[in-house]
């Protein structure tokens, strides 16, 4: 079995181009929700090495927004799309260190940035090998956008891989044994939606009967998370062609559902990106 | 070459999805002795993932960059450098959770996300001030705890209506355990500090 890189039709780019457009703005949009100052008691990444502290300020925070908004129409509409990607990869890095930093690890912020990096780095290896004529052929697509949206594929599935392989590493490979366990976070859910000002609370509590009645059977509840850690372990199959990709795509959306209905977390982020970049719709539209 | 890259994601799927059905087979035990040869084992399959992950990135140039960012992932992401990280959420599933609520003197949960606090997010801000509190604290829990609840309470203050049922009932601030017990579970309820309009 050979594997090539797809080839995406320029509806298909366009496309994707547009959704991650829609996506950043989304990102964007609601990044003042938690800004905390001070110094950064938990720095990762960047904030290791630089005072990120500026970004607690409102000026910076509206000149962060007002730029991904425009870096974002202008990739959505092929405009300046590197350096548009260049901007948007180091404000999303930006953004998430510097929350990351104060405790409010968000992953699925995480996973814009990583897309973002990865097509900013294929972009400039693209232009790179074209400007030298480097001989890449074998990780680069024939075109710019293809080879961005190539490594934003294999980013994404790589995040649901290092995800299923970090919970087989954590418990010495007894995490299907132990995911029941994960049904006590979902109590504490309910308690959290329970103050929310109105709708998730009816939710919670029809999703409590289900987390309930999983509980008292641990064998049933082991076979669910097996299942979603099945999907996140062969997430790698999707790389094979555009068919396997748009079927580990649907899994992955089916996978997220089942953790919102069970664990009341839908990660909105991870599902707009892998249904824009894994199922990818337009293609069946030819 | 380009059969290689198959090859090496059906060698990563295949061998991760037979570890799994092999532990999910395999009693478990969690003994202290245990957790200590787990940890150098665990040490040790780490270092090849990423010796693996590395050479595959070379071998397998269509799906290099997969590889390359999980070799990545485990070396830079295991202390949370963004981008790079392990994802560690929910793969060490513990046996307690918890939760906080904001009760009314009743014992009715407010609904803070009508005045403009979003449960999550104070949830997140408490995690991160306990770990601080307990950070420079000397130990005494329920003191870390009731450091973290004032910096909730001042929020709540800030936050507080000038009209309706809100603005003048006092909130309590109160830890929800969850601990599961020889399958069982059990629910603890601890207040930690009251808080009312200043």
């Amino acid at each position: 079995m050979n594997i090539e890189v797809p080839d995406w039709s320029t509806t298909e780019l366009d496309v994707m181009r547009v959704g991650l457009g829609f996506v950043v703005i989304r990102m964007f949009s609601g990044i003042q929700t938690f800004r905390p100052s001070g110094e950064a008691p938990f720095p990762v990444g960047i904030a290791r090495l630089l005072d990120l502290r500026w970004a607690a300020s409102r000026y910076a925070v509206r000149w962060m927004q007002y730029g991904a908004y425009a870096a974002a129409l202008c990739y959505a509409a092929g405009l300046v799309v590197p350096f548009a990607l260049l901007f948007l990869a180091a404000a999303a890095l930006v953004e998430v260190s510097f929350r990351s930093s104060y405790g409010a690890v968000n992953h699925g912020q995480h996973l814009l940035a990583v897309v973002l990096v990865a097509q900013a780095a294929a972009m400039a290896l693209w232009n790179a090998a074209a400007q030298w004529d480097w001989n890449l052929s074998h990780v680069l697509a024939d075109s710019q956008q293809a080879t961005a949206v190539w490594w934003a594929i294999q980013a994404i599935v790589c995040v649901y891989f290092t995800s299923g392989l970090s919970k087989l590493l954590n418990t010495d490979a007894h995490w299907i044994r132990r995911s029941p366990a994960l049904l006590l976070s979902a109590y504490g859910r309910i308690d959290t939606d329970e103050m929310v000002a109105k709708g998730g609370w009816q939710t919670s509590r029809r999703s409590d009967a289900l987390i309930s009645w999983l509980f008292d059977r641990a064998t049933l509840a082991q076979a669910v998370f097996a299942a979603g850690l099945f999907v996140e372990l062969a997430a790698p199959i999707g790389l094979l062609g555009k068919i396997a990709l748009t079927g580990i795509g649907i899994a992955l959306i089916a996978l997220h559902k089942g953790n919102r209905v069970l664990l009341g977390l839908p990660f909105p982020e991870f599902q707009w990106l892998v249904f824009i970049y894994l199922v990818n719709l337009p293609q069946f539209l030819r | 070459m380009s059969s290689i890259d198959a090859v090496t994601l059906a060698a990563a799927v295949g061998g991760s999805c037979a570890a799994a059905l092999a532990g999910w087979a395999a009693p478990d035990r969690r003994t202290s002795h245990d957790q200590r040869v787990s940890r150098r084992r665990r040490g040790a399959v780490m270092t090849i993932v990423v010796a693996g992950a590395a050479a595959a990135s070379v071998t397998a140039p269509v799906v290099s960059v997969f590889w390359a960012l999980l070799a990545l992932n485990f070396t830079l992401g295991r202390r949370e450098n963004v981008p790079f990280s392990t994802y560690p959420m929910f793969s060490n599933p513990d046996t307690t959770a918890w939760s906080l609520r904001f009760e009314d003197p009743n014992g009715q949960a407010v609904k803070i996300g009508k005045i403009g606090l979003a449960p999550h997010i104070v949830r997140k801000r408490f995690a991160t001030e306990l770990r601080t509190a307990r950070r420079r604290g000397n130990g005494d829990e329920s003191a870390a705890r009731q450091v973290a609840a004032e910096v909730l309470a001042t929020l709540i203050e800030e936050h507080r209506p000038p009209g309706g049922p809100l603005a003048a009932s006092p909130i309590t601030i109160v830890l929800v355990e969850y601990i599961l017990e020889s399958g069982r579970l059990r629910t603890v309820k601890t207040p930690i500090i009251e808080t009312s309009p200043r």
